[in-house]
């Protein structure tokens, strides 16, 4: 694989794909998935609850595997290898929508674990690195707490900084407007667009991005793709 | 009404299926429970010779901690144990046997019951008290918490990171804390002797034990309780980890986990008793 992907590359392509339940593996939530993203788009996957959005999210982060069809990834089936897992999992991101950071650790600790797993950096490039990724997104008060000290509404957004600390270049987010009041509706939605265009302080390129949501209505905007989770099936709204 | 046909004499075979659906059942469970543990203890081993080198400072880090929590922290209740173990045990043993005349079998004894079995096996009981359970608490409540797909997503091995440093801090624990266990003991047990006025003087106390140890002794100390360490942890991290768990399955995926690591612990015993033997 190669590091940077070309302009429109397909970073994510799924054909006929069955995704299956996480809690459940004998459950089918959605059939005959067929769905294309390239690099640049920004993907609304809307479905309510129970619809199987995060099953979804999962399969298409490769961490559920799906029970029929095939996945490429940035053009390549699922890795056989431990570098090419290693690669795929650096260019793809993916924020839970509870944040699911670890609860031992602190928010700096937290943003810091990839980078100093993968021995990406020394020391001191690290902290800098974080460093900077609390200030873009304003979680410095609650870098040295624990992560189960933060509200949620800040661990979903630890969980957003974490994710980012690999620059990644295909973000994954599930549901990040769930439960948050409007002045973290804004900032995601804020966020969001600036990591798209390549505006965002921690990041240094634009994100291809998908984003699920029970109600799409907050995120559509020219350019956006809308798709729905009904019925067992990922149904993409015509654009306009 | 058609007669009902006489049942043939003896069990019918509804018994005998009783019988079997209330053997078999537990049987199958239990083979399917080993088969389980032995693939995850192979996994650790493969991920722990694969990638062993990776994130050293990380992972050695985590090792230290996991040396401290089941180690360090546990020494002063070791030493009451020393203590405790030195009077129920030397004391007794020392002042019966020089009663009876038999004072020249202290280091065998010795040797024997506190170096051999019960300083070993009591060091991972403990540990797996105050220390397994609560593994099996962390690791399944992260399991349930997601953090263990929060950790793929990120591409860290969940094994190398959650496992690895408890397979290897509760070795090296175990078998630091079964040392210091028998240290303590046999001071602590002369000093009991020495309160009871038994007619032993330190030299020859020592000299009786060193002449029983031999050099299979240490090895096979060394080996049991890393062995007793490592069945601790990867029982309980399997328990803890290796299916998805909600976390009203914590508690019972516990005790569960107390149950065959202390099982775990016993046949890994029971191998060494066959070592003594063909040694002897």
């Amino acid at each position: 694989m190669n590091d940077e992907p070309a302009t429109g590359q397909v970073l994510l392509q799924m054909d006929d794909v069955e995704v299956g339940c996480f809690h459940d593996p004998h459950r089918v939530v959605l059939r005959h998935v067929h769905w294309r993203v390239s690099e640049g788009d920004f993907w609304i996957v809307a479905g309510f609850q129970g619809s199987g959005r995060t099953d979804f999210l999962l399969t298409a982060a490769g961490l559920l595997p799906a029970r029929a069809g095939r996945i490429q990834w940035f053009g390549q089936p699922a890795p056989q290898t431990e570098s090419a897992r290693l690669t795929l999992r650096r260019r793809l991101g993916l924020v839970f929508e509870d944040g699911r950071l670890l609860s031992e650790l602190t928010v700096f600790e937290n943003l810091a674990l990839p980078l100093a797993y993968h021995g990406i950096g020394s020391d001191a490039e690290i902290a800098r690195a974080v460093a900077n990724m609390l200030d873009a997104t304003e979680l410095r008060p609650w870098a040295h707490r624990r992560s189960t000290a933060l509200p949620r509404a800040w661990q979903r957004r630890a969980g957003l900084a974490r994710a980012l600390m690999l620059q990644p270049r295909l973000l994954l987010v599930d549901c990040p407007l769930q439960g948050l009041d409007r002045r973290h509706a804004g900032w995601w939605l804020a966020a969001l667009e600036a990591l798209h265009a390549g505006r965002f302080p921690g990041l240094q390129h634009p994100l291809t991005l998908v984003v699920t949501a029970e109600d799409p209505a907050p995120w559509r905007s020219p350019g956006r793709t809308v798709a729905w989770l009904e019925q067992q099936q990922l149904k993409q709204e015509p654009n306009p | 009404m058609d007669p009902v046909p006489p049942q043939p004499s003896g069990r019918s075979a509804f018994e005998g299926s009783s019988w079997v659906v209330v053997l078999g059942r537990p049987l199958i469970r239990a083979a399917r429970t080993a088969r389980g543990l032995l693939a995850f203890a192979l996994i650790t081993l493969g991920v722990l010779w694969t990638r062993g080198g990776r994130a050293p400072a990380l992972v050695g880090r985590l090792v230290r901690q996991q040396v401290v929590r089941a180690g360090v922290k546990l020494l002063p209740l070791f030493l009451f144990l020393a203590l405790a173990l030195g009077f129920l045990v030397i004391g007794q043993t020392v002042a019966w046997l020089s009663r009876l005349g038999a004072i020249d079998y202290l280091g065998s004894v010795m040797v024997l019951v506190m170096v051999r079995e019960l300083g070993p096996l009591l060091t991972a009981i403990v540990v797996l008290t105050r220390v397994g359970t609560a593994l099996v608490v962390e690791l399944g409540t992260a399991r349930a918490l997601g953090e263990v797909e929060a950790l793929e997503a990120l591409g860290i091995d969940p094994v190398h990171y959650l496992v690895v440093p408890r397979v290897v801090g509760l070795a090296l624990s175990v078998l630091a804390l079964t040392v210091y266990l028998l240290l303590g003991t046999i001071l602590s047990g002369y000093l009991w002797a020495f309160l009871q006025d038994v007619p032993l003087t330190p030299g020859e106390y020592f000299r009786q034990l060193a002449a029983s140890l031999r050099w299979l002794d240490f090895v096979v100390l060394a080996l049991k309780t890393a062995g007793f360490g490592t069945v601790l942890a990867v029982v309980t991290c399997y328990h803890g980890l290796a299916r998805p768990l909600r976390l009203d399955d914590v508690a019972p995926a516990t005790v569960r986990a107390m149950g065959q690591a202390l099982v775990g612990c016993v046949l890994w015993d029971a191998l060494f008793l066959v070592v003594y033997l063909v040694g002897a």
